[in-house]
């Protein structure tokens, strides 16, 4: 049994790294954006009091947590699942797809279609979680890029779109 | 107009997942599977050039042990599967992952037989009892060098023949990483052998809705993709989309009996040790003409699946099947042209005219049946003896 041997399976630092990253940035964002942005606050009013959300990577994270608190403000918890009530579970099936999905090779959308995503939840709620990270993604991104990164970009003033980006990015690299 | 016959069944229970990243789902598949040590089989040819690694790399990240068996040989037998359930037993393994076509499967398949139940159940299945026991996760990872029964109930090690549905992968992956380039021979084998699985299948008496679906899925990516390919072997979806066809064909394949090309095909090939996929592919036109004169070919939407559907619609309804024959013949010169040592007749493989009446399979034999007898598939072996493409 010359041809035989055992590895083990390495790991993927700076890719997970990155994801983290991208995960901490846009959970930030999607806070901010709940503030700045009246679509993305409406999609959070419709969704259940106290409902949280995971956004994930299978088998080991990293992950985003966000969820909407007592008085109904959208807020980011961090990456620990520990101890958190969580209504709708999103998890990439593998770390190469999440990269697929934060260098916006693929959108949301399109990674769904693709099987990269497992949803444990409602599907209502994973739609209007999945509409508020494509109109997110269009306020981080710059149009060439975010173009790529959601289903159709949205036909916004420019006058709106630099000043909510503004705020968002406030909010999501200041905590402001 | 279409219509559900009677009565029909179909079984396909292989999950597939292919294309861009589609190895990477692996880890996750294992777990829905209860399975958190695989051990995966490869050939020494598949290790050089760097798969195991392909596959092992796409474990990042989940903690799991993997075992690799990268000796595999070209003819597999009983010994090598008594020792890897050994291996198996001794290291704790919970699922087998077939890296590779042919011998690779053929002995995944055996010793998921073996470690899922006792050994002895292998003799046991080859005396045709039923399995009795739920096996174990088994996942595919196909290249093109294939022998047309890796994704099918039938397993073959020497003598020693296996057949049960229980057989068949519970997953496949096909990834453009896994599915690297290959000798231009060996696409074109694979190609035609999955052409004549389709194509037989969708003249088969027994074919229904579903398995019509798979032939034309198989015939078109074929079709449409094997010039491509053979011009230009670093074209990775044309690989994907020809190692998507074999499945559609192999499915089809398990799902109605062997025809008359397949077994005459096999038969030859054993005889001169040749890859039966280039001896279908000779045979292939002589027997469409041969169910034309017969006037066998009870659909005329033949040409759908080999030409395709804009070729169809603009061809007359009676010049139909003889336009299926002639495309059949074109993509046959275009391989010879492109693959040098392509054989242009059953003699160039290296057939006596004098050894074909024993190269005839018996009357009772799957694939001879309905309208046809021993002097149709001589008929067929003569033609396709004399004939030079």
């Amino acid at each position: 049994m010359n041809s035989y041997k055992e590895i083990q399976s390495g790991s993927k630092p700076f890719k997970r790294a990155y994801v983290a990253l991208m995960l901490w940035f846009v959970g930030r964002a999607i806070e901010a954006a709940a503030r700045v942005d009246g679509v993305v606050k409406a999609e959070f009013d419709g969704l259940a009091p106290g409902f949280t959300f995971s956004l994930g990577v299978m088998p080991q994270g990293p992950t985003m947590i966000v969820g909407k608190d007592a008085q109904g403000l959208v807020k980011y918890r961090g990456w620990n699942t520990e101890g958190q009530k969580i209504d709708l579970k999103m998890k990439v099936k593998n770390l190469e797809g999440a990269i697929l999905m934060f260098t916006f090779q693929e959108s949301t959308a399109l990674a769904t279609a693709r099987n990269r995503l497992i949803v444990d939840g409602e599907v209502p709620a994973a739609c209007a979680i999945v509409r508020v990270l494509d109109i997110v993604e269009v306020y981080l991104l710059p149009k060439l890029i975010a173009k790529l990164a959601v289903k159709r970009y949205p036909d916004w003033s420019f006058g709106e779109k630099v000043r909510n980006r503004i705020r968002i990015y406030a909010g999501a690299v200041l905590g402001l | 107009m279409l219509q559900p016959q009677s009565a029909y069944a179909f079984y396909s229970p292989t999950k597939i997942l292919s294309g861009n990243k589609a190895l990477e789902n692996l880890p996750v598949e294992l777990d829905g599977m209860n399975a958190v040590k695989p051990l995966i089989l490869t050939t020494p040819g598949l290790s050089a050039r760097g798969m195991e690694k392909v596959v092992a790399s796409a474990f990042a990240d989940s903690n799991l042990t993997i075992g690799v068996f990268a000796g595999i040989p070209a003819q597999p037998d009983l010994k090598l599967v008594r020792e890897l359930y050994g291996l198996y037993r001794d290291n704790g393994y919970d699922a087998i992952i077939a890296l590779g076509g042919g011998p690779v499967m053929d002995t995944a398949k055996a010793l998921n037989v073996a470690v899922s139940g006792r050994p002895e159940d292998l003799e046991s299945l080859a005396d045709r009892n039923p399995l009795t026991k739920k096996l174990r996760p088994l996942v595919a990872i196909l290249n093109l060098d294939l022998s047309g029964c890796e994704m099918t109930r039938y397993a073959s090690l020497g003598p020693v023949s296996l057949t049960s549905p229980a057989l068949i992968p519970n997953l496949m992956i096909i990834d453009s990483r896994t599915v690297p380039e290959e000798e231009r021979k060996t696409l074109a084998a694979t190609a035609l052998m999955s052409m004549t699985q389709a194509v037989e299948a969708c003249l088969h008496p027994a074919r229904n809705p579903l398995t019509d679906a798979y032939a034309y899925g198989a015939a078109r990516f074929i079709m449409e993709n094997i010039i491509n390919v053979l011009r230009n072997p670093s074209d990775r979806q044309g690989r994907l989309a020809l190692a998507n066809a074999a499945f559609f064909a192999q499915t089809v394949f398990d799902n109605l009996a062997p025809g008359m090309v397949y077994e005459s095909g096999m038969a030859m090939s054993r005889s001169c040790r040749t890859n039966p996929g280039l001896i279908m592919g000779l045979l292939l036109p002589h027997f469409l003409l041969l169910e034309m004169k017969k006037e066998t070919i009870v659909r005329n939407d033949l040409y759908l699946f080999i030409g395709g559907p804009e070729a169809f619609a603009g061809t007359m309804a009676e010049a139909s099947p003889r336009k299926a024959v002639d495309r059949i013949v074109e993509i046959l010169l275009e391989i010879q042209v492109l693959v040098a040592d392509f054989p242009r007749s059953i003699r160039d493989v290296g057939i006596k005219r004098e050894d074909l009446e024993s190269l005839i399979p018996p009357l009772g034999t799957a694939g001879v049946r309905g309208g046809y007898g021993p002097q149709d598939i001589r008929d067929i072996m003569e033609k396709a003896w004399e004939t030079r493409f």
